[in-house]
């Protein structure tokens, strides 16, 4: 693993979770996901019926770690609303049960709406 | 292999005074984990998560598949 390969995937990272409202590091793609706590916050999402975009960090380790970096967070996967980093798959369900994913979801949706 | 007492007493010597339950779930790879602790007082949800990790991370993607969290604070300061 090059230092440069680390430096691009920070880069790619930051335009991920700019790119769109909602963005999910995940083992796995989108609606195949090749872990349980991958599987259950794409079931979320998918339940809300909100549109969002995976990173399988499978692909390539350095993509994993590059997000951890990022987060301070050690675990996939990793869930970011409005570009803000909101947690990995406790706290979604935790937030979704309480109806506050809901709403961070739509909060995060009028300002990209605004700007 | 770690058991479930050595991730406990991690916990609990990260966070002194802290009320801590761990177990596992789908095979012993797979703790679980309920922590009480006065230290999250003025914490967010992700900063009480991190000060739990950070006492098991070694033992994460080695040992230890997923922790999974469910934080708060003691009864007697979040009244």
């Amino acid at each position: 693993m090059t230092t440069d390969s680390m430096d691009q995937w920070a880069e790619q990272i930051k335009k991920d979770i700019a790119g769109s409202t909602i963005f999910v590091y995940a083992k796995g793609e989108k609606n195949m996901a090749a872990c349980g706590f991958s599987h259950r916050v794409m079931e979320i999402l998918n339940r809300l019926g909100v549109d969002y975009q995976v990173r399988n960090v499978l692909v390539d380790p350095v993509i994993r770690q590059a997000v951890s970096a990022h987060t301070q967070w050690p675990t996939i996967p990793q869930v970011f609303i409005g570009g803000k980093f909101v947690g990995g798959c406790d706290i979604v369900t935790e937030m979704y049960e309480s109806g506050e994913l809901q709403q961070t979801i739509e909060q995060a949706g009028q300002e990209t709406a605004k700007a | 292999m770690v058991s479930t007492d050595e991730v406990r007493r991690r916990i609990e010597a990260a966070l002194p005074g802290a009320r801590v339950e761990v177990g596992t779930f789908q095979g012993l790879d797979h703790f679980e984990a309920v922590v009480e602790a006065p230290q999250f007082a003025g914490k967010s949800r992700v900063e009480q998560h991190q000060m739990v990790y950070a006492a098991v991370s070694d033992l994460l993607g080695g040992a230890m598949h997923a922790l999974s969290l469910k934080t708060r604070l003691p009864e007697s300061i979040s009244g």
